[in-house]
């Protein structure tokens, strides 16, 4: 689909936060890009508020997720930079 | 798979029991070793080399030697790095003994990390089943196991499997309170400080107890909740006691002991006495402080998570 | 010289605080994103 599209392009990757972030394209990728992080957000919102939690205790939980299921080859970003995984 | 090259030099004739020696041709890979053989699913053996030897004078006389360098490996999120030790077996009386040796591994992870291990070893395996039917046929015993963790130090006297009724004694030297803080909390919450702890440990087949086991810190420190916003929303909400808990801001220490008791389903109770002074306003104060928590899911909920970034290290060779 | 008031030393204040902490939620919310990213494959 058009997310998958964008990561093997390299125009888009996972960062630690739990959300998507902007390599290049942005002009292309940026509608995608902001729907998915609104989507998420809605989820761990409800994940946070099911558990009694902070949202940032799911966000960073979820960001390990995404960067341990990346892919090799797609690009992430651990909070220094993007690097191919 | 890995071929079993072997290299033998026996001597031997009709009516006389062949003597000599039996070597494995050139040290294993344990990689491929484990590739070839099928582990468990979630055990996975990374790095390492092995070698053995056995040396035959007679079918009751048989010595051995198993070396193990550098084995590195993961099992269900615990993974140790890096483990080297020398085996020396000998068969005596339908029991193999394994002789007084040393362990040694660079890392361990268990939820908690662990550097520079060292332990004795010894044991034996009964090859004839026994009479104590009911014993396990085998038994390994470490002594004095040590190891580095949270800039301090953990040690043992002793511990052996089957477990025996004998606590072990678990000493903790200089643990760095922060860091064990860290572990449990992920919010706002400073301790400057040091730790040591004496803690008889009861290891059972179905979990490990402790039972009165004493924390002291050496040295003066300061406990800080200012930043912790759980704690200044609690205060704002809570004027009568805020008054009081408020002196916890910012509190110098001079003292701070404690008892740890935890049963087999991992609930453990820490009862912290403090003694300190709020200095901005000159109070002393006497800080009883009990906090309950389960460590067996909170070592979970670590292993799950450093499972991830474990994992992430290997593909990535920038650490985060 | 300014006269140097003397503050008699306060008495202690002793505090009592009892916490209970609950890691269980880490290990069901760590179950919880595994299902909702095998749930919403086009998000993740």
């Amino acid at each position: 689909d058009e997310l998958d599209q964008a990561k093997n392009n390299g125009w888009v990757g996972e960062r630690y936060t739990g959300y998507l972030g902007i390599i290049s394209q942005a002009q292309k990728v940026k509608p995608m890009v902001d729907s998915v992080n609104a989507q998420r957000k809605a989820h761990y919102k409800k994940l946070a508020i099911d558990n009694g939690i902070p949202l940032q205790e799911v966000e960073k939980l979820a960001g390990k997720k995404v960067i341990n299921k990346t892919r090799s080859g797609h690009f992430i970003d651990l909070g220094n930079g993007w690097v191919k995984k | 798979s890995a071929p079993m090259a072997i290299e033998y030099q026996l001597t031997g004739s009709q009516n006389q029991p062949p003597s000599g020696q039996i070597k494995s041709a050139r040290s294993l890979l344990l990689g491929d070793l484990a590739r070839s053989i099928n582990l468990p699913e979630e055990l996975t053996l990374d790095t390492g080399e092995l070698e053995w030897q056995a040396d035959i004078q007679s079918p009751e006389a048989i010595s051995a030697q198993i070396s193990i360098r550098e084995m590195s490996g993961q099992y269900q999120g615990y993974q140790i790095n890096k483990l080297s030790t020398e085996l020396p077996l000998i068969l005596k009386e339908q029991r193999i003994h394994l002789q007084p040796t040393q362990l040694t591994a660079e890392r361990a992870f268990t939820g908690v990390e662990l550097t520079s291990l060292t332990t004795g070893l010894t044991g034996y395996y009964t090859l004839t089943p026994g009479t104590e039917a009911e014993q396990k046929p085998f038994r390994i015993t470490l002594t004095d196991g040590q190891a580095e963790a949270f800039d301090g130090s953990l040690s043992f006297d002793q511990l052996s499997y089957p477990f025996t009724p004998r606590p072990v004694q678990i000493q903790l030297r200089e643990i760095n309170i922060q860091k064990l803080i860290n572990l449990a909390e992920s919010q706002q919450i400073s301790v400057t400080g040091q730790l040591s702890g004496d803690l008889p440990v009861r290891l059972y087949d179905d979990g490990t107890e402790i039972q009165q086991g004493q924390i002291y810190t050496t040295g003066t420190g300061e406990l800080i909740l200012q930043r912790n916003p759980a704690w200044q929303s609690m205060l704002e909400q809570n004027q009568t006691l805020g008054a009081s808990l408020r002196h916890l801001n910012h509190l110098h220490y001079d003292s701070l002991s404690g008892l740890i008791d935890m049963n087999k389903t991992g609930n453990l109770l820490m009862q912290i006495k403090v003694s300190g002074e709020n200095r901005a306003e000159r109070q002393p104060v006497r800080l009883n402080f009990n906090v309950e928590q389960n460590i067996l899911t909170l070592l979970k909920a670590l292993r799950l998570s450093e499972q991830i970034s474990q994992t992430l290290d290997k593909t990535v060779q920038r650490k985060y | 010289c300014t006269p140097k008031i003397e503050v008699a030393a306060k008495e202690p204040i002793t505090i009592n605080l009892n916490v209970k902490i609950d890691h269980e939620i880490r290990v069901k919310v760590d179950k919880q994103l595994d299902d909702l990213f095998s749930e919403n494959s086009d998000l993740f």
